[in-house]
């Protein structure tokens, strides 16, 4: 490493935090591209944002500057973007699902689902139900025993996610009031994973992507997805262990991580978009990203703009049906 | 289980002498946290996150040691504005006002700094050693906690209010509960949006670091503007490095304070979630509650200001231990760390802690080094801000206001900041005005979102039992811990009655 | 001191803060139980409510004796009376501009904006060279600008830069 290189980037991003590069040039993008992050810099999100970004600048030829707007469970973040002109100079870069339910149901969101194009859907995270390495619980078929018994296990979930959703959903399908598990609703992955770990609480659910730092702690026990996730082979998708209760639930998946722009960029501006989209599936394909992607464990997949937006709506959709049962 | 593992610790020179590249980063860290901390409105997490594009062009150990010396830099810079003109440069320098600026005003603003500085990089250096020993450990101790033992963290907290009540007694409480019920506005645990009263800005709650120096600071700085120095003692109007010195040296006369800071600082800092600017509440409450004359605190005690210092310093190794053994985040600062630990393919976590020992320690030992460095960058920093109080109020009120409000736009990118900070700080002239213990409100508003879920985690934890606590050892020590210290004062007093009636 | 508006109003303070805090405690109440009644939206709130609403009775009965007793004023030596000086007058005025300063941001940008409540205070405080003001406040405000705008990225309104 050379340490003349390292002096000089922190000199200039010091004193400049990296300037706008503006050269006049007719073609987009001629000068500095900003993502906005919704949520607070050092997440999961987060870091998939920056890595993109960087490959992604990479493919453009612009500077791309990751601003993270949090606040308000993403919809301060959403909101400003969605202010932002469409000209293919702002991006975002966020988990639609679970959080734009919120937005659009309960918070008054100015905009709709199909406002925005969800470019890629870079990262599907499942969610994954973990039990204590400590504890005597050890298939879903436990689980179920134990919440048949009034107050007698605890669990853990993130506030009003897709696994706080699918884990009532999964009772109130089997016949079991939600008044007899006491559920503690955290109000992020970290605290939930601490509590998981720490065998605070008999089991947990948040994504698996992002939970490998508990792995060591923890036995995985059902993922909800339609297979197997080869990563975790040991859980059991959810409804084939549900299936000697003759019962099935929707699959939702914890968070889709996605590229987003408006939808008017497409509209007003279909050259630049085409060349966005070309530029952001070259750098998710190259061979380097990919590496980089499998050494830190982070999503690099291309599903492309008509497979991600049904993903979205998949999801968007269950969401909005089953919210009622949160209530 | 071992203590140290030598072999490791071995091992963890070859790292520390591989380059002297990572040591060059030490002091340009420092500084960078020192200015950035001690800009009201930046905070250290902040400042850690405009750093991290930085990292990438470095390779993992030299990442490390320069984010953790702008952290450790951050620590202390925010206490500077707050001795000199009563305004944390962070929320975990709050406590670090109510003993040092009235310390300032009468004209022991060099001793201040001095001690400040003292307190925080011993502080720190207590953390890391400690860290050292028992990294073995610390997993294993965060993962026992749990939501109801923060709730009892949560009630150190709250107690607070109940002795920064000032004069008044159901004033200075009524100021507190107003400042926890302001803390709570935004998304409420189940997600609604509660208080906001139809305002978007309200949504992500009351912006706390505005409404903190509004309360705190810019009331004060109005008030000033009766006087023509912050020191209004020509004679005491001085700048001089001995005096410096000496009060860093003073810290040894508070040893005790010291060290008890620096533990609370430890164990609130390792809880995930918590932090530096809970840890200096406590901290500067157990301080309060175990001395003999509890009335001299907010008046210039140096114990609060040690108090205050050790804890906020020393809950960042407290963090790191937790970023380090379970690979999740202490508070914001230690995420930063924990995206630039992805960005070289590092997680923490107990697997991370048993292979990579040798850079754990590194880690850890590096970081003392920098408590050190940071004496020397630090008195030097100090000795440039103290010119301060030669400065003419008429000039400096509106700087530093015009400063505070730049910090609350970049805090919340819009101008929901600098609209807050306007208002808190009328409600914070008014509040002072009439008796209303302006610095239990900031409290309440610190600590309103945290107290309440823990309440409410624990609410759910239990099912709504009380006999739920009964099997929850560490939290009935906890609770007992707490109520000595509550009654320790009152049974001193009365000892020493006695003791006086014999003679 | 012959009694005007603000001593009447300065007398009775520590009452209408009271007041205010119940006020705002229950409106802040009752808007969330409307927005839902579930137990976790509202189990905090309603005992931190009744806390306030209590205290501020005690201390509307206390107080009420004291200000009908006396006309002097039920107050500490924090903060002096807005009135009962010139110095006050500074005191009142940097407080009243700096709540123009922020609302005024909006509207010609954190750059003037600031420049302005630079000027007025230096001039409010007794600061008579014109140069000394000048300078100040444009050098001042628009460093600070250029900081937030360019260090700190913030995308801050601002004329002129």
């Amino acid at each position: 490493m050379n340490l003349r290189n390292i002096m000089l980037a922190t000199i200039t991003s010091v004193l400049t935090f990296g300037s706008t590069v503006a050269v006049s040039q007719d073609a987009y993008p001629d000068h500095t591209i900003e993502m906005t992050g919704p949520y607070s810099a050092g997440g999961g999100t987060d870091r998939l944002a920056r890595f993109t970004a960087s490959a992604l600048s990479d493919e453009l030829g612009v500077p791309i500057n990751v601003v993270n707007r949090p606040g308000g469970g993403l919809f301060t973040g959403t909101l400003y973007f969605f202010n932002q002109a469409p000209d293919g100079y702002n991006i975002m870069f966020t988990p639609p699902t679970p959080y734009m339910v919120n937005h659009i149901e309960n918070m008054g969101a100015p905009y709709k689902i199909d406002d925005f194009i969800y470019v890629n859907a870079q990262e599907v995270a499942q969610s994954l139900l973990m039990v204590s390495e400590t504890s005597e619980l050890q298939t879903l078929e436990d689980i179920i025993a134990g919440l048949r018994e009034p107050g007698k296990l605890s669990a853990g979930v993130i506030a009003g996610s897709g696994e706080h959703i699918s884990l009532l959903l999964m009772m109130k399908t089997l016949g079991i009031p939600a008044e007899n598990l006491r559920l503690v609703t955290f109000d992020g992955g970290g605290p939930t994973r601490t509590a998981l770990a720490g065998a605070q609480i008999d089991f947990g659910m948040v994504a698996g992507q992002g939970s490998e730092v508990i792995f060591d702690q923890v036995r995985k026990i059902a993922v909800f997805a339609d297979e197997i996730n080869p990563d975790w082979p040991e859980a059991v998708p959810v409804n084939e262990a549900l299936a000697q209760f003759d019962v099935e639930i929707p699959i939702l998946d914890s968070s889709v991580r996605s590229m987003v722009v408006r939808r008017e960029f497409k509209e007003q501006y279909p050259e630049r978009y085409e060349t966005f989209v070309a530029a952001y599936r070259r750098a998710v394909e190259s061979p380097e990203f990919q590496q980089a992607a499998e050494d830190g464990k982070f999503g690099a997949v291309w599903n492309g703009p008509e497979v991600s937006q049904e993903i979205v709506e998949r999801n968007f959709n269950l969401l909005l049906e089953h919210s009622a049962i949160l209530e | 289980m071992n203590f140290i593992d030598f072999p490791a610790l071995h091992d963890s020179f070859g790292i520390l002498t591989q380059s002297y590249i990572p040591w060059l980063m030490i002091v340009p860290g420092l500084l960078i946290g020192l200015a950035g901390g001690a800009l009201p409105g930046i905070s250290g997490t902040m400042i850690l996150a405009l750093m991290l594009p930085v990292t990438p062009y470095m390779d993992f150990f030299t990442a490390i040691v320069f984010l953790t010396s702008v952290f450790t830099g951050a620590g202390y810079g925010g206490a500077v504005p707050a001795i000199l003109v009563n305004m944390p440069g962070s929320t975990a320098a709050v406590a670090t006002t109510f003993d040092g600026f009235p310390m300032a005003r009468s004209g022991k603003h060099n001793e201040a700094l001095g001690l400040g500085l003292a307190a925080s990089t011993i502080g720190t250096l207590i953390s890391y050693l400690v860290l050292f020993v028992l990294i073995n450990f610390v997993a294993k101790a965060v993962l026992k906690l749990g939501p109801v033992e923060m709730a009892v963290v949560a009630i150190w907290g709250i107690s607070m209010i109940a002795m920064l009540r000032g004069g008044n007694v159901e004033r200075g409480i009524l100021a507190g509960v107003f400042g926890l019920l302001i803390g709570t506005i935004g998304i409420s645990p189940i997600g609604r949006m509660r208080g906001t009263f139809g305002l978007p800005e309200l949504i992500d709650g009351v912006a706390v670091v505005p409404a903190m120096i509004g309360i705190l600071a810019t009331a004060e700085l109005f008030n000033l503007a009766r006087s023509k120095y912050i020191i209004d003692n020509d004679a005491a109007r001085i700048v001089s490095f001995p005096l410096i010195l000496k009060g860093f040296r003073d810290v040894f006369g508070y040893w005790r304070t010291l060290s008890r800071g620096s533990l609370i600082g430890i164990f609130v800092g390792a809880i995930p979630g918590v932090g530096a600017s809970v840890a200096n509440l406590v901290s500067y409450a157990a301080a309060r509650r175990s001395d003999p004359d509890p009335n001299s605190y907010g008046k210039g005690n140096p114990n609060g200001l040690v108090a205050s210092e050790a804890a906020n310093s020393s809950s960042e190794g407290g963090a790191m231990g937790t970023l380090l053994a379970l690979g999740l985040p202490g508070g914001g600062g230690t995420a930063v760390l924990l995206a630039a630990f992805a960005m070289h393919n590092v997680t923490g976590g107990p697997r991370f802690i048993a292979d990579h020992k040798d850079t754990v320690y590194a880690i850890l030992i590096s970081n003392m080094v920098q408590s050190l460095l940071l004496i020397v960058v630090g008195l030097l920093f100090i000795r440039m801000a103290v010119v301060i109080i030669k400065i003419q109020v008429r000039h400096l009120v509106p700087t530093v206001i015009v400063i505070a409000m730049a910090g609350s736009y970049a805090i919340t990118g819009n101008l929901t900041g600098p609209i807050t900070l306007a208002i808190f700080s009328v409600i914070g002239w008014v509040f002072a005005r009439y008796d209303y213990a302006p610095a239990a409100a900031v409290v309440g508003l610190l600590l309103g979102r945290f107290v309440e879920s823990q309440f409410v985690f624990s609410h759910q934890l239990s099912g709504g039992k009380l006999s739920f606590i009964l099997e929850r050892p560490i939290a009935l020590i906890m609770i007992a811990i707490f109520l000595i210290s509550l009654v320790y004062p009152w049974i001193n007093a009365r000892m020493r009655c006695r003791k006086t009636n014999e003679e | 001191m012959k009694e005007n508006f603000f001593t009447k109003l300065d007398r009775w303070g520590a009452l209408l803060t009271a007041l205010a805090i119940a006020a705002i405690s229950i409106a802040y109440l009752t808007q969330s139980y409307l927005a839902s009644s579930k137990l976790y939206n509202i189990i905090f709130l309603v005992p931190m409510v009744l806390i306030a609403v209590f205290l501020t009775v005690i201390i509307i009965g206390r107080s009420l004796k004291m200000v009908l007793k006396s006309s002097s004023a039920d107050v500490t030596n924090n903060n002096p009376t807005p009135t009962s000086d010139g110095k006050n007058l500074v005191i009142a005025g940097l407080m009243g501009g700096f709540l123009v300063y922020a609302f005024s941001i909006r509207y010609v940008g954190f750059d003037v904006a600031s420049a302005f409540y630079i000027a007025f205070s230096l001039w409010i405080q007794g600061e008579r060279r014109i140069i000394v003001i000048v300078l100040m406040s444009v050098i001042t405000a628009f460093a600070v600008t250029w900081l937030l705008i360019h260090g700190a990225r913030v995308p801050a309104i601002a004329t002129f830069l």
